[in-house]
């Protein structure tokens, strides 16, 4: 694989909450338009780390993260980075659908108009049916897009919150257990989603399901909580091609967790 | 890659632009922000400040010194000796012709009228009162006849004696500097602000009786909202039955804590006074008024507290064998306790600044002496603020107002100090 | 007297029986206790002994105690009653005023305190002293009686057997109810009270008038500016709307933009050094009386801001500035008188007359009142800017932060956030704080009675004065209060409009900020 691209490279990152570590010393390169999955028992770090990635962990009080995470080789948390910049590159997707309590197209239509990437109306018109196309939701809602977010299903919900994300063409999303709070339907739809966007996107998401994983994701993170990792000198366990992290594990951890020991 | 988005808009350049401006429309919003509290600020220091400056000037009081001549032919021409007639005399005139010498003005004729006028606008209301009080005091009335009953003050009739006088209005008065400059006026402390009952007269005034009646108007208030609001609580919390009753008295209860406050005042003048036949302006009727507004903050802070209490509690107690109200008789009520107390604290706390619902309730207007019970007329501290306010008088519509208001502000840092005190050390034990 | 003293022995009594109750249960099964089975404790008792002592202790307060409020309820109207039972038969025709002074002088020949006016009154007065003693003296006999009865009966009824705690939890409950019920007794006691003098005003005023009339002026001290009121006095409450919408308008604009971007900051922007400072603050601005507002607002804020204006029109007179100001007030006076037109065009009725229009040479000269509405308007502003501040603090607090994170997470900066996603979101929220603070706001008594005129001008000049409703109903109950007059009567009028229309925004408001907490539930 030497000739895959590095989008993200990241280097001893520690991250700290009032001076707890929550990551200690990860190391990963993140290739570009492949799908990465963090996987891991819950409270091992893997929202922290994916935080760290766009620097939404700014917003939280008393976190503090150190070492090296580089961006197309810019250092993200340089002196002179801006996060409003950076985040247009890096985009983010929650956990819960968290649409704006404005109508389908001013929620896809918010990204282009705060970082002013539209002169016309035609313009921005294409960019939200393109964005909206792009999450698979068009044919769905063409004909509302007025009709308030909040209005849809939670797939339908969760697909919107993937338009407005792709609407600003960022390189990276980034996004948190996207289907957990799906049904199986609305997951299988997000899944299929996820790895068309890998053709033009580099995907990270964390998953908390062996399957999912194993279906969407090309390389796989497996964390390991910290605290139980005092001899360790990271909790990031070990990283790899998807296939071999889940057939054909290094770490005796990583062995247990995909064969459902614990977690 | 499929291009949703121009290139030539995530240009860098433009990017940065773009940014910038945006920054910067965030730098003004923030300093929007800043010059919100700046207004706050600048109101309250400005509010402070007049309450400062005034008030100050209240606790001192000028003072003139003067001798006086109690003329025997002035006060009593006849010569009968009689007690009812040396009080009948206006004494202030004693004063004047003392003043008069020693400012150099002529006692008689046209010429100094507008001179003599300043000088009596120096003395105060109450010289008359102070110099037939050392002549003649009453000391009660015959209660058949309702006659005064007369006995002597002390100061013979002839006598000279050296007296010390409320000087009015010395900021705005010409004399004033001669006088000082002569020895015959000082400043000091104003001592009878703490000791002496409300007056028309700056230099009598007092807060004492206000005082008084605050704290038996906050006890009526407690004692009439607190076990009311305390058993409402309970009732509401944990034994009331889901039904359309029980809404009722909620939807009540909150439609309480809006009404206006002058519309209890509305109400308690119709239903305490008029129908009810309650003393006016009584401590008595104004706790009750002032209950009426407590009710509701008492009320919803002992639901708060009461609903904090851990459910585990309740488990243990009713464990143990206990009924649900011998559970909340013994275990929660006393754990939720302290949250009652701070909510009734800071709801006494606002009573103690109310004074809309009390204007009709007769507490407005001069009243006499210290209330000794809670249904004797009586102001509380902020009614005596506003009856201060109606004076004609710059001393006591300007400063000693804002004096009392000092003393009102105190009373209240106290009360909410309590409040918070109690509330971080319950926090604190938890 | 004899009051305190029963009330005296009453207490005492109760705490007696509290313990002679105890006492008895235990008594009843001391030396032959069966010791603990299903129905019995310990004691052998179907209750604590306290329980027993509790029974005991309501069973002699609550009756004596309940008969006693009744028969204070009860003793005034029946002596009315009973004087006019009496009355010979002659009086039956006598005019209301002639009736009054009869029955106060047979009360004053019952108290002893005239000789009796004439033989035809005797009967009267021989019932009326009857009832006199029965309510000083009877009345306590007959309830001593009562309470030791009901001494004696409870004490033979504390049997073991008895379910003491079922009957006392039970009568707790009753308590605890009549507690509760208090809340709708005093909002039953507003509206009947507020409802019988208004009744009885609109019965003399009509209220159509009322409702619609554009002059204040209920007499005596009021009528300056019109000329003498023959009749009791006119009460038009548009000049009280216009001026209390006017003071609000004033305050809500200073309070709302002020106490908004106040928690926008403090919640979003400020350090905790800032926050620190600025919190305490506003609570101390929320715990500041309102008599001491309305203090500085009469004699410290009108001064400063007459003071203000003076400089302002000194500033407006300078050469540039002066043709300027009378080119704007020109064309407005321009755009008036275009209307004027407009109007008289469409209908003859309207002959609104044209304005002049200003010369370039004229003193510009802003007047004030003797009282300034914007002082007492930006005073209760900043009353009410706390109040704004804490209910859009929790407003915006209750937007969830799952769309805080998806703002920024498409890389919207802070402010962006806040004024394109948190404030939209959380403005139903806000509105209904709003509506809270106008309500505050209309019910305000103390700053306007204190700072805002008496004489109710019909004008929105803010550097004018105006009076309000709540000034008003100071006004008109100052002084004696005549429940039976016209003046007291209007007062309540005012009252109960100002109820409904505070309870109509409250529970607007409220019903705005429930759904919106439901939104985000
Ligand atoms: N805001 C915060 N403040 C303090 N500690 C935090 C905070 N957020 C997370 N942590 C701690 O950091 C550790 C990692 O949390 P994180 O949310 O990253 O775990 P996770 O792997 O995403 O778990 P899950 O699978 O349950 O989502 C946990 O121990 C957590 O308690
Ligand atoms: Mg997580």
């Amino acid at each position: 694989m030497s000739d895959d691209e590095i989008r993200m490279s990241c280097k001893g990152v520690d991250v700290a909450y009032w001076g707890e570590l929550a990551i200690k010393n990860v190391s990963m390169d993140i290739l570009s338009k492949k799908v990465t999955a963090f996987i891991g028992p819950s409270g091992c770090g893997k929202s922290t780390f994916l935080r760290a990635l766009n620097r939404m962990n700014d917003t939280i009080d008393g976190c503090q993260v150190t070492g090296e995470i580089k961006l197309d080789g810019n250092d993200i948390y340089a002196k002179g980075m801006d996060t409003v910049f950076l985040r247009q590159w890096v985009g983010m997707v929650f956990q819960k659908p968290n649409p704006f309590p404005k109508s389908i197209y001013e929620n896809v239509a918010y990204g282009p108009r705060i970082h002013g990437l539209f002169r016309t109306k035609s313009e921005l018109d294409d960019i939200v049916e393109q964005s909206l196309m792009g999450a698979g939701l068009w044919d769905e809602v063409k004909d509302r897009l007025r009709n308030p977010g909040t209005g849809l299903s939670g797939g339908q919900q969760q697909r919107l919150c993937i338009a407005r994300a792709i609407a600003v063409n960022p390189e990276v999303i980034l996004m948190d257990e996207p289907a957990s709070a799906l049904d199986p339907i609305a997951t299988r739809k997000i899944e299929s989603l996820i790895k068309s966007l890998a053709e033009n996107y580099t995907i990270v998401i964390v998953t908390h399901s062996m399957a999912q994983a194993q279906r969407v994701s090309d390389k796989t993170a497996f964390f390991y909580a910290a605290s139980l990792t005092e001899d360790d000198d990271s909790n990031l366990i070990e990283y790899g091609d998807t296939d071999q992290v889940f057939n054909n594990p290094i770490d005796e951890r990583t062995r247990q967790y995909v064969e459902g020991a614990f977690g | 890659m499929v291009q949703i988005i121009d290139p030539k808009y995530k240009d860098a350049d433009y990017q940065r632009q773009v940014t910038a401006r945006r920054r910067q429309k965030g730098k003004r919003f923030q300093a929007l922000g800043i010059a919100a509290l700046a207004v706050a600020g600048l109101m309250l220091a400005a509010l402070l400040y007049s309450i400062v400056s005034n008030g100050a000037r209240g606790l001192m009081e000028d003072r003139i010194a003067v001798e006086v001549y109690f003329d025997p032919a002035k006060i009593d021409p006849k010569g009968t000796g009689e007690l009812s007639v040396m009080r009948k005399f206006n004494y202030d005139t004693l004063v004047y012709p003392t003043l008069y010498e020693a400012l150099g003005i002529k006692a008689k004729g046209r010429s100094d009228r507008d001179k003599r006028r300043k000088v009596k606008q120096l003395i105060g209301l109450g010289a008359s009162n102070q110099l037939r009080e050392m002549v003649v005091r009453e000391v009660g009335r015959d209660p058949i006849s309702d006659e005064a009953i007369l006995v002597s003050g002390g100061t013979q009739l002839g006598d000279t004696v050296m007296v010390e006088l409320t000087a009015l209005s010395t900021s705005a008065n010409p004399y004033t500097q001669t006088l000082r400059d002569l020895g015959m006026l000082h400043t000091r402390f104003n001592g009878d602000f703490f000791t002496g009952v409300n007056s028309n007269d700056p230099g009598y005034y007092g807060i004492l009786d206000a005082l008084v009646g605050s704290f038996w108007t906050l006890l009526v208030c407690f004692l009439a909202s607190f076990p009311v609001a305390v058993l409402t609580a309970v009732y509401l919390e944990e034994f009331a039955p889901r039904n359309l009753i029980t809404d009722f008295i909620e939807v009540n209860i909150n439609n309480l804590a809006a009404v206006p406050s002058i519309v209890f005042g509305l109400m308690g003048a119709f239903v305490f006074i008029f129908v009810f036949g309650m003393p006016g302006g009584t401590a008595l009727v104004g706790g009750l008024v002032l209950s009426l507004l407590t009710l509701p903050t008492i009320i919803v802070a002992a639901r708060a507290a009461i609903r904090a209490v851990p459910g585990s509690y309740r488990e243990a107690a009713l464990g143990l064998g206990a009924s649900r109200q011998q559970a909340m008789w013994s275990f929660v009520l006393p754990s939720a306790m302290p949250g009652i107390i701070t909510g009734t604290i800071i709801g006494l706390a606002g009573a103690l600044g109310e004074t809309a619902p009390l204007l009709f309730i007769g507490m407005v207007g001069f009243q006499s002496g210290i209330p000794l019970t809670p249904v004797d007329g009586t102001p509380t501290l902020a009614v005596g603020i506003y009856n201060a306010f109606g004076s004609q008088f710059d001393e006591l519509k300007n400063q000693l107002s804002n004096s009392t208001i000092i003393v009102l502000l105190v009373l209240l840092m106290l009360l909410n100090g309590t409040a918070a005190y109690l509330r971080y050390r319950s926090e604190k034990r938890q | 007297m004899l009051l305190l003293l029963f009330l005296a022995a009453l207490l005492l009594v109760t705490v007696f029986a509290y313990f002679a109750g105890q006492k008895r249960a235990l008594s009843a099964v001391r030396g032959h206790s069966v010791g603990r089975t299903l129905s019995t404790n310990n004691f052998g008792l179907a209750a604590l002994p306290s329980f027993y002592g509790q029974r005991l202790a309501y069973l002699v307060f609550i009756p004596p105690f309940v008969l006693l409020l009744v028969w204070w309820l009860v003793e005034p109207r029946l002596a009315d009653a009973l004087i006019s039972w009496n009355l010979p038969e002659s009086m039956a025709g006598a005019s209301k005023g002639d009736l009054v002074g009869i029955i106060s002088s047979i009360r004053e020949a019952a108290a002893g305190k005239i000789a009796l006016p004439s033989a035809d009154y005797r009967a009267a007065v021989e019932a009326l002293q009857t009832l006199t003693w029965v309510s000083t003296t009877g009345v306590y006999l007959l309830l001593s009686l009562l309470l030791l009865s009901l001494l004696i009966l409870g004490l033979a009824t504390s049997r073991p057997e008895l379910r003491a705690r079922r009957a006392v939890e039970g009568w707790n409950r009753w308590v605890m109810f009549i507690a509760a019920s208090v809340a709708i007794l005093i909002t039953v006691g507003i509206v009947m009270s507020l409802l019988f003098q208004a009744l009885s005003f609109f019965q003399a005023y009509n209220w159509f008038d009322f409702l619609t009339g554009t002059r204040w002026s209920p007499g005596g001290a009021f009528q300056r500016g019109y000329g003498e009121e023959a009749s009791g006095g006119v009460f038009g409450v548009v000049p009280l709307m216009t001026g209390t919408l006017l003071i609000v308008i004033i305050a809500m604009a200073v309070a709302v933009p002020v106490g908004l971007m106040s928690a926008i900051y403090l919640g979003e922007y400020a350090t905790n050094r800032v926050r620190s400072f600025a919190k305490p603050l506003l609570e101390i601005l929320a715990g500041i009386p309102t008599v001491v507002y309305g203090l500085f607002a009469a004699l410290t804020f009108t001064p400063w801001l007459a003071a203000g204006v003076e400089a302002l029109n000194s500033v407006l007179n300078l050469p540039v500035i002066r043709p300027a100001v009378l080119f704007v007030a020109n064309v407005f006076v321009g755009l008036g008188n275009i209307f004027v037109w407009i109007a008289g065009l469409l209908s003859g009725l309207l002959s609104g007359s044209e304005t002049q229009f200003m010369s370039y040479f004229t003193q510009v000269q802003l007047q004030t009142g003797s009282d300034i509405a914007l002082a007492a308007g930006v005073v209760m502003g900043t009353m009410i800017i706390p109040f704004v501040a804490s209910l859009s603090d929790d407003a915006i607090r209750a937007v969830p932060d799952s769309l805080r994170d998806g703002a920024l997470g498409l890389g919207s900066t802070r402010s962006e956030m806040m004024l394109r996603v948190i404030l939209p979101a959380a403005l139903p929220g806000i509105a209904g704080g709003v509506l809270l603070a106008v309500s505050r706001a209309i019910g305000e008594t103390m700053i306007v009675v204190m700072a805002a005129g008496s004489f109710a001008y019909l004008t929105f000049n803010p550097l004018d004065s105006v009076s309000t409703f709540t000034v008003q109903i100071n006004a008109l109950l100052t002084g004696d209060l005549d429940f039976g007059g016209t003046k007291v009567q209007a007062a309540f009028a005012i009252g109960i409009f100002l109820f409904f229309i505070t309870l109509a925004l409250n529970t607007l408001a409220l019903a705005i900020v429930r759904r919106f907490r439901e939104e985000y539930d």
